[in-house]
Formats: structure tokens, C-alpha cells, sequence
């Protein structure tokens, strides 16, 4: 239907064509006009350069490259974040690492105890422990024109979700809220979060780490002082059977001896040679007596040194166990929380409209005015000028 | 004059009255045009020779009034040989500069004139004798069905010829107006059927 009225309109229109009766004459007489044509100095128009779209196209592409240049100071500020992040790492290691024996005798220098923690606790965890103790941080950035409201609605919110508000600050132009809120509301905390303000106005971060390594170095250390502790006191009870059996000898040896000599002292004789016989063995027994309690306070002495010593080794194994405890059981809520913070910005209507345009629509503004501007100007040139 | 572009691409049988010319490409009538403003006779008679059908019959279709029509027409030559060195060749042909005069030309004659057009159809059909009848009265009876401005985006695209981007610079649109009026021309066109 189309290419048959297409076909009828051709057709109508070459009908419409025709030479007019006096086209000779009427051709003859327009083209004797020519020479003047011929005399007339040609109007040169001078070459018209786009100006408006050159600038706009230039703007465009000028405010493109300003926004793609990294800013020195960014660059500087990202640079000692990292290098803050590194030390802090470092440090937290050996936080977490730091156990005293409390051997002080025993004890090997505090560079050497540290590094030997530092590479404990860089071991690598073998693949087969497939276990997952997560910390979460949660970092959020909020922006509103109205701060106190939503400083005030999130703590609401925390302390809603059986969370707990560790430092808010909220001034006029921004606010600042760290909290703690229990891993199993988590999920519905966050999804509140979001309903606060649109999606656009809030960037949010989620960073999750397996504290295995940390929870394996407990439960090793553990393991450790325990056997430790159990060694101490199987020594402090060998040493006490010891000591009981040395001093009860000791004390027996001194009873025999001291009977005798009460025994000799009750004896009553005139013979002389009796009484000189028991004169000599007195004399011997009371040699003796000097020479057992002599060993006796020897052995209690060293019996008293080695408890001594043994009950500080046991009750250090004992505080590391409960430091460990500790530690674990801190471990535990941190897997069991999660740490937060939020930061409320204010925000300006001019960065509103920023946010729901493209990233670089000020760029693409100015293309959008060149391209406009030369299209203009093509047109125009492209008019046709009537005479 | 030496012309170095024949054997002539404007090539006239006549058929009684009636003249059909051969498509002049755009390069052909560009350099005829140059030529023609350097003043170049024979390179103007070719382009009248070429275009006048055309400007003729749109003059008449348009105006619907012989006198007017050869007035119009006399008057777009005169004037375009006149001003030729306005003439810039940018994308667009002579023709389309000179249908561009000549549409200035017939709004002024409305303008300026009151009088009733006298329907220059049984004159027409009584000098040719083809396309037939039947067929050349549906199409005059669907145009005047249309309005002005689709009428005259047709008699642009198929009396004179014109592409797209010529007629856009006739009637000062961009050639995807142009393109969207002819075909909502046709399918208004289609509906009259």
C-alpha cells in the first residue's frame, strides 16, 4: 500500500512537470541578465568560527580533566591513613600477643618474647580448621539537612536493638555516634538504618574479619599454661613427699637420740668406768643432735625456697589461664557484636542535585551547551540565504 | 565556453508539451552552478533547462493560477540570476536554493493577492497524457485533504525533487523534521485512500 501510493505520488509528480509555453523567450531574457551578475563583486562572507560551541566543548573537557586529577592533599591523606592503619595493626598484634610468663629468671629478654609472640601469631592457620569467629565493623555515612533529628532517631534506634551508644557527638553541621549492637539484630538494625534517609544520601561500609588466628593462639596458650600449671604442682607435691620424708627421717634420727641421752642422763651408778662410758656417749649423742638439726633446718630451708618458687610459677600459670579466659571471652563478644559508627553530614541543595545527576554532569552540561551551540550554528550556516 | 561535463546529463525528450529531464546528480548541478557564477551562460541554460520543469510545476501546483505561476517562476529565475553569488554550495543543490526563492516567492503572492485560484487540474490534464486520469485525480483529491503544510512537504518531495536535507533547508527545519513530516504526509495520505 505504501510503495503503491509512493509509486502513484512519483508518478504525480513527474505529470506535474512541464515546460512553460514561453520558455525560450523568458530563458533568453534571464539569461542576458547574467552579465550583470558577472560585474557584481561577490560578497564574501566571512568564515564564522563556532565560538560559543568551541568554549562550551572547551569548558566541558577543562572541567572533565580538573575532576579526574587526583588533589595532592587527597593523595597525602590516603597515603598517612594506610601508613596509620599498618602501625596499628601492628601494635594491635602485639596487644593480643603480649602474655607474661612471669618467670623472671626464666624469662628471656622482651624483644626476643616479642617476637617470638609476633611469629605465634602470624602462624598460618592450617585448611583444615574451617571455624568462624567474625568481628564486624559496620561504617556508615549519612547526609540530612536536619543532624540533631538523626543523631537523636539513631541512638533511639541502637538502644532499641539492645545496642549500646559508646560516644555521640552532634553539632550543627555534622555528627558523629560509634555504638555496639548484638549480631543477631544486626540485620534489622541495618535495614532501619536505611529507611532514615534515601539511598543516595548514604554510603555504608561492612568489614568482617576471621579471628581464628586469635582464637587459635588462645585456645594454644591455654593448652600451654595448663600443662604448665599441672607440672608445677606435680613438682610442689613431689617436693612436699620429699621434704616430709627427709625431715621425718631427720626427726626420727633425732628422737633416737635424744632418748638415749635422756635414758644415759636417768642412769644412776657409782662405777666410775660406767660413769665415764655414759660421760663419752653423751658427749657423742649431743655431736649428733647439733648435726641433725643442723640437717634439719637445712632441709627446711631449701624445702621453704623451692615452695617458694614453686607456688609463684603455679600462681602465674594460674593468672595467665584467667588472662586467657579473659581474652577469650572477649574474643567471644566481639564475634558475638558488632562495632559501629555513624557519621551525619549536613548537606547543601546544590550537592542534593548533585547527587541525582551524574558524576560529571557539570562536564556533560557544558558538552550538552556545545553541542546545542554548534548544531545552532550549523543550522544557520546551513540556511539557505534568499535573495 | 568549454564545458568539460557533457556528453549533457540533462537529457530533454519532449512528449508534446511535456519535458522529462534526467536526475542531474548533486555534483553536476554544484559545478554547473560554479560555473554559472562565474558567468557562465550555457552552464545557466543547462540548470534552466533542468530545473524549470520542476519549478514550474510546483509554482503551479501550488499557486493553482497559470498567469501567477509564469509570473513566479520568471521571477525566482531573475531574482536567483541576480543574486547568484549568494549562493553557497553547502550539502544542498542550486535547485533547492532556487525552489527555497521560489516558495518565498509564492507566500509573497499570497500575501499580496486576494483573488480565488483558478484549479489548474482540467487544464493539466488536458495537456498530458500521462500518468492516467483516475490515478492523477485520487492524488489531487487527496491533497487537498491535506493540510498546507503536508501538501506542501509532497509537492517539495516529489515535484521538485528534493531530498530530505534539501527540503529541511528549504523550509528551514532539520532533515529529521523533514523526514517525520513527509512520512506523516503519507500515512495522512494513506488514509484518504
Amino acid at each position: 500500500m505504501n510503495d503503491k501510493l509512493h509509486h502513484l505520488l512519483q508518478k504525480w509528480g513527474q505529470g506535474q512537470r512541464r515546460m512553460p509555453e514561453n520558455n525560450d523567450s523568458e530563458k533568453i531574457r534571464a539569461l542576458n541578465t547574467l552579465h550583470i551578475a558577472e560585474q557584481k563583486v561577490a560578497v564574501q562572507s566571512p568564515v564564522r568560527i563556532p565560538w560559543l560551541a568551541l568554549t562550551c566543548t572547551g569548558l566541558a573537557v577543562l572541567i572533565f580533566f580538573i575532576q579526574k586529577a587526583p588533589s595532592p592533599t587527597r593523595t597525602a591523606q590516603v597515603a598517612s591513613i594506610s601508613e596509620g592503619a599498618s602501625l596499628k595493626s601492628v601494635s594491635s598484634g602485639f596487644n593480643s600477643v603480649g602474655f607474661s610468663s612471669g618467670l623472671s629468671a626464666q624469662e628471656p629478654s622482651a624483644m626476643q618474647k616479642i617476637s617470638r609472640n609476633f611469629a605465634d601469631y602470624f602462624q598460618p592457620t592450617p585448611a583444615s580448621d574451617t571455624r568462624e569467629f567474625l568481628k564486624t565493623d559496620y561504617r556508615t555515612t549519612m547526609k540530612t539537612r536536619n543532624i540533631e533529628t538523626l543523631g537523636n532517631r539513631i541512638q533511639t534506634i541502637v538502644r532499641g536493638y539492645g545496642g549500646r551508644i559508646d560516644s555521640a557527638s552532634i553539632q550543627t553541621r555534622t555528627a558523629y555516634i560509634s555504638f555496639v549492637v548484638p549480631k543477631k539484630t544486626f540485620d534489622a538494625f541495618k535495614a532501619e538504618l536505611k529507611t532514615l534517609v534515601p539511598e543516595r544520601f548514604m554510603t555504608e561500609s561492612i568489614a568482617t574479619q576471621n579471628l581464628l588466628p586469635e582464637k587459635r593462639l588462645i585456645e594454644e596458650k591455654t593448652d600451654m599454661m595448663s600443662g604448665l600449671l599441672a607440672e608445677h604442682k606435680k613438682n610442689r607435691d613431689a617436693l612436699e613427699a620429699q621434704h616430709h620424708e627427709t625431715a621425718t627421717a631427720l626427726q626420727r634420727q633425732l628422737y633416737g637420740v635424744v632418748a638415749e641421752m635422756k635414758a644415759l642422763r636417768a642412769e644412776v651408778t657409782i662405777d666410775p668406768t660406767r660413769q665415764k662410758q655414759i660421760a663419752t656417749r653423751l658427749t657423742t649423742l649431743q655431736s649428733d643432735e647439733r648435726r641433725i638439726n643442723r640437717n634439719l633446718a637445712n632441709e627446711n630451708m631449701q624445702y621453704n625456697s623451692k615452695r617458694v618458687m614453686l607456688d609463684a610459677q603455679i600462681k602465674d600459670a594460674e593468672d595467665q589461664l584467667t588472662n586467657l579466659d579473659t581474652r577469650d571471652q572477649v574474643l567471644g563478644n566481639t564475634v558475638e557484636t558488632v562495632q559501629g559508627s555513624i557519621t551525619i553530614d549536613w548537606i547543601s541543595i546544590p550537592k542534593i542535585i548533585g547527587l541525582y545527576m551524574p558524576k560529571d554532569w557539570p562536564s556533560l552540561l557544558f558538552l550538552g551547551f556545545g553541542i546545542m551551540a554548534f548544531l545552532s550554528y550549523r543550522r544557520r550556516r546551513m540556511a539557505i540565504k534568499l535573495p | 565556453m568549454n564545458v568539460t561535463f557533457t556528453p549533457l546529463h540533462v537529457l530533454s525528450l519532449y512528449e508534446g508539451s511535456q519535458l522529462q529531464i534526467q536526475h542531474m546528480t548533486t555534483e553536476e548541478e554544484l559545478l554547473l552552478a560554479t560555473r554559472a557564477q562565474t558567468g557562465d551562460k550555457e552552464a545557466l541554460g543547462l540548470l534552466w533547462d533542468a530545473i524549470t520543469p520542476k519549478l514550474y510545476g510546483y509554482c503551479m501546483n501550488t499557486l493553482r493560477d497559470k498567469t501567477l505561476a509564469e509570473d513566479v517562476y520568471q521571477q525566482t529565475w531573475l531574482k536567483a540570476i541576480a543574486n547568484i553569488q549568494l549562493f553557497k554550495p553547502r550539502g544542498v543543490r542550486f535547485s533547492a536554493w532556487l525552489f527555497a526563492i521560489a516558495r518565498n516567492e509564492c507566500r509573497q503572492q499570497w500575501r499580496t493577492r486576494t483573488h480565488e485560484p483558478i484549479d489548474a487540474l482540467h487544464d493539466d490534464l488536458a495537456q498530458s497524457t500521462t500518468p492516467r486520469y483516475e490515478e492523477r485525480l485520487l492524488i489531487e483529491n487527496i491533497l487537498n485533504k491535506l493540510s498546507e503544510t503536508e501538501r506542501e512537504i509532497l509537492q517539495l518531495r516529489y515535484i521538485a525533487d528534493l531530498s530530505f536535507r534539501e527540503i529541511a533547508s528549504v523550509l528551514n527545519i532539520s532533515t529529521i523534521s523533514a523526514r517525520v513530516r513527509a512520512h506523516r504526509a503519507i500515512a495522512q495520505a494513506r488514509k484518504f485512500i
